[in-house]
């Protein structure tokens, strides 16, 4: 009777595991095209994991490692202090619904230009972190939409518990200005992030972005690196070209920033959907960082290539895009300078 | 009786495991007493209900119904193991830590202080064939070493009886001959001695009382004397023509052995009594011997009758 | 008293003796050594990283280690009859298990220890300071939520077999920190039923995330250490939780038969 009874036990673990292991396949099978797994939205990437359950489930570990440390960078940024505020920006960003509030500072297409050559003001947005970050490394935020994981005094329902949270936790009251601190502790998160998760862009994108703050010809050229490994594992993503090319340019190679922005602009181009509309698939983070590339392009070409090709690009990318102001008013400048 | 004089006392003892339908009786209302001084052992075959019986006299397993007392106290508490020192049946002891440690631990928790500690751990671990053992790792231990420093552990602090379960369970010959010498120094000193064991030589050599136990019921509680009588049996084989067998002889029930009889006597005199009376008959005496029943014989039959008995 | 301490001397000897508290050391220490032979851009000096990396492998590998040694330490008893001539000698019940718990919570200082000393190993190799109150009340901390552990171990391997109260133990373990944030988002979604349930679990599942002053150690510079007013709550809800579960084992042990 024992023995019947642990046979039987035997054998509901054994179909538990099975189970388990066929649990992707199987969701993948009740609802195939609205399976999305990891973070790659390569069509041929999640082609080849997607046949693999085993493959599958190890992909999603390793992107939800990934991800982990991506909080991890933005705790950092906050010198520990953990903020809804990104979760809610990501969310948001794939509806097409988002109004950043608070300190969104743009960047000036000029200060990616060496200062002597600071002549042009057009206005680029940088990425991600750069939505709030100054230069300066430690300075004061306000963001009115931010909102701390660990609730306020008032908006707790656990009393002594959520006082102690708040004590021993790194935290501080949402509505305050806050600190962020400099970049370069955040750095080896980005490097293990892309090691867990080589897919994951904005992992090289930000890493990329810090180490360009350092201003030092070493740390440049590790960026360049960086990014080079990121392209030989995304050969299709703009946005590190884009990334690939800013720092380029800081390092005043002027020839190669200006053929990595054009090729930025082409894959994005694309990539883009018709008319831009944001969705899951095209962010707001995608969208900027096309547009970025495309005025860049323009604008790299028209510095320091030809004015007439400048101007011929720029036309064909705006008889794609459609319309934007920027590009518009490029063209508007070179006609003008040409004449 | 005084109360003192009794060291350990069990009155309708029944211990049951499991519960419900699954419910087992291991032990069946037994009751018995041990007098201080006394040497008692406890014999029964696997299963008899010995090592349950153990365990409630030190407190391990609680009575289903009834009680059991040392020194008086309820079996278990505090107060009664103070005076008691126990040796389990089978007991693996800290594999990392070394022998005079561990006899430090224990004898720490009988309230021994260190001092104390320091002067009697080597004397005891030479009396019991350890000397120079003090500072192994008791992973290195054999499984007859093992079982000597579980007795020095029980004998540590000199307590004023023992309770062993398989006295000798896991020795060789020479170490039941070390612990017979320790436990008849002690049995001298006065302690009482209260113990489990299949070896009938154990039996003979330490007790004064046997108490039988089989199924979970005292089948024998007598001395060791009176147990020993009918475990005397002798044989003679020998030729006679059946006409001429002595009754003296008859009344044993010869049976045939070869082109002779073979008859078994189990008492002594008429043993001598037969042995003359088949040589005025004029028989051929073979051979003539005594045999000894093992007591595990002697057990088997009794428990036999007692199931015969209850069957009727 | 002594009988405590002997028995507690007991699990601190096994602790130190077994070479399983050195093995989860030297692989810790393996993998701190594999974290840093990567290049990180050939930036020095990453004391925030290192801090963050190395109190997490401490931590973790302590949790795990109280929780396996808190939930063997009876059934090891029983398996290898070692409780029979233990308790055959004048050591109450309640004597011997406040002994193991003593045992394990020295046990978890011995593996903070050995940690420590690699901490600062590390430190002094990746350069900077240690945030020494910071650190020390991260230890403290800590313990405190060894002590709850511990409790929590003893208490499953008496309702329980040893492989399911070390499973459920280190579930528990990774859950907690999990739970106190989950319930805050929870609560705003739930109806006034789901809301009453989240308040009443929050006050009975012991909090272990609020044990794990890491964060601010990271950030030292930022934050400061905790007043002794914290302190001393925290210590006294580590002390209600334990001491709950204590009383449990207690109640079990002594009804229950060796």
């Amino acid at each position: 009777m024992k023995i019947m009874d642990s046979k039987r036990e035997g054998a509901f673990a054994l179909f538990l595991f099975l189970l388990f292991l066929a649990s992707p396949a199987v969701t993948m099978r009740l609802n195939p095209k609205n399976y999305e797994g990891g973070r790659s939205r390569d069509e041929r990437t999640r082609h080849i994991r997607n046949k693999s359950a085993a493959a599958l489930i190890l992909g999603e570990i390793r992107s939800s490692m990934s991800d982990i440390m991506f909080i991890k960078t933005e705790l950092y940024l906050h010198s520990g202090v953990a903020y809804k505020l990104n979760l809610d920006y990501d969310a948001l960003s794939s509806k097409g619904t988002v109004v950043e509030k608070g300190d969104q500072q743009d960047v000036n297409l000029e200060q990616l230009l060496p200062e002597d050559q600071r002549n042009h003001a057009e206005h680029e947005h940088d990425h991600d972190h750069a939505h709030h970050h100054a230069d300066d490394d430690k300075i004061h935020f306000h963001c009115e939409g931010a909102d701390t994981v660990i609730p306020t005094r008032k908006k707790d329902f656990r009393g002594i518990i959520g006082e102690l949270h708040r004590r021993v936790k790194p935290w501080q009251d949402p509505s305050k200005p806050h600190l962020h601190t400099s970049g370069e502790e955040l750095l080896p998160w980005y490097r293990l992030m892309t090691l867990s998760d080589p897919h994951n862009i904005r992992g090289y994108m930000i890493g990329a972005w810090w180490l360009k703050h350092f201003k030092k010809e070493a740390q440049l050229q590790e960026a360049i690196k960086f990014l080079d490994e990121g392209i030989r594992y995304n050969p299709d993503s703009y946005q590190l070209y884009l990334m690939k090319g800013n720092i380029t340019l800081s390092l005043d190679n002027h020839r190669e920033a200006k053929a990595l922005y054009r090729k930025s602009a082409d894959l994005a181009i694309r990539k883009r959907p018709p008319d831009g509309k944001i969705s899951r698939d095209w962010t707001h983070y995608n969208e900027e960082d096309a547009l970025a590339a495309i005025r860049l392009a323009v604008f790299t070409e028209k510095e320091y290539g030809d004015v007439k090709t400048a101007l011929d690009i720029a036309r064909r990318y705006l008889e794609i895009i459609n319309s934007d102001l920027i590009l518009e008013r490029q063209i508007q400048q070179m006609i003008s300078q040409d004449q | 009786m005084n109360q003192s004089e009794t060291v350990i006392e069990v009155r309708n003892l029944v211990v049951e495991y499991g519960r419900g339908a699954n419910t087992n009786q291991a032990v069946r209302n037994i009751s018995f007493q041990i007098k201080k001084g006394e040497s008692v052992g406890f014999i029964g075959a696997n299963g008899a209900g010995k090592t349950s019986t153990i365990k409630v006299i030190m407190g391990f397993l609680f009575p289903a119904k009834g009680e059991a007392l040392v020194f008086g106290d309820k079996a278990g508490s505090v107060q009664s193991r103070k005076r008691i020192g126990y040796l389990p049946e089978v007991a693996l002891y800290y594999p990392f830590m070394k022998a005079r440690e561990l006899l430090e631990l224990y004898g720490g928790l009988h309230g021994l202080n260190s001092r104390a500690l320091k002067e009697k751990i080597p004397p005891l671990l030479d009396q019991l064939g350890l000397k120079d053992k003090g500072e192994v790792l008791l992973k290195n231990f054999s499984k007859g070493m093992q079982q000597r420093l579980g007795i020095a552990q029980a004998i540590i602090a000199d307590p004023e009886a023992l309770v062993f379960d398989e006295l000798s369970s896991g020795l060789d010959p020479l170490g039941r001959y070390e612990l017979r010498h320790v436990l008849l120094d002690l049995k001298q000193k006065g302690r009482t001695i209260f113990f489990s064991s299949h070896e009938l030589t154990e039996v003979e050599s330490l007790c004064d009382r046997v108490i039988m136990i089989h199924e979970g019921r005292i089948v024998t509680e007598s001395p060791v004397a009176d147990l020993m009588k009918p475990l005397n049996l002798f044989e003679i084989i020998f030729s006679l023509d059946s006409a001429s067998m002595p009754p003296v002889v008859t009344k044993f029930n010869p049976t045939p052995e070869g082109d002779g009889y073979r008859v078994l006597i189990d008492d002594i005199a008429a043993y001598s009594e037969a042995l003359s009376a088949l040589a005025s008959a004029g028989a051929v005496i073979r051979s003539a011997s005594s045999k000894s029943r093992t007591l595990e014989e002697y057990f088997i039959e009794l428990v036999g009758e007692k199931g015969e008995k209850q069957a009727v | 008293m002594r009988s405590i301490w002997l028995i507690s001397r007991t699990v601190l000897l096994e602790a130190i003796r077994r070479k399983e508290i050195y093995a989860i050391t030297l692989v810790s220490l393996l993998l701190l050594t594999v974290i840093f032979s990567i290049d990180f851009f050939q930036i020095e000096g990453l004391m925030k990283f290192y801090r963050e990396v190395a109190l997490k492998i401490m931590s973790m590998a302590t949790a795990l280690t109280v929780i396996v040694l808190s939930s063997r330490q009876l059934p090891r008893e029983f398996e290898n009859k070692t409780i029979y001539p233990l308790m055959a000698k004048p050591l109450r019940r309640t004597s011997f298990l406040s002994g193991k718990l003593l045992g394990v919570i020295l046990a978890a200082l011995f593996c903070f220890s050995l940690f420590m000393f690699v901490y600062i190993i590390g430190t002094l190799y990746v350069g900077g300071g240690i945030p020494w109150s910071h650190f020390l009340q991260y230890i403290y901390l800590q313990l405190l939520q060894m002590m709850i552990l511990t409790t929590l171990g003893f208490l499953l391997s008496l309702v329980m077999n040893l492989d399911a109260a070390i499973t459920l133990g280190i579930i528990f373990y990774i859950t907690a920190n999990i739970l106190i944030t989950s319930f805050t988002y929870l609560y705003d979604f739930v109806g006034i039923f789901g809301k009453t349930m989240l308040t009443v679990l929050t006050f009975i599942i012991p909090q272990l995330a609020l044990f794990d002053f890491s964060g601010k150690t990271v950030h030292s510079e930022v934050w400061p250490p905790l007043d002794l007013n914290t302190l001393a709550i925290l210590t006294a809800y580590a002390f209600v939780f334990s001491g709950f579960y204590y009383l449990l084992c207690i109640v079990i042990f002594r009804r229950r038969a060796i």
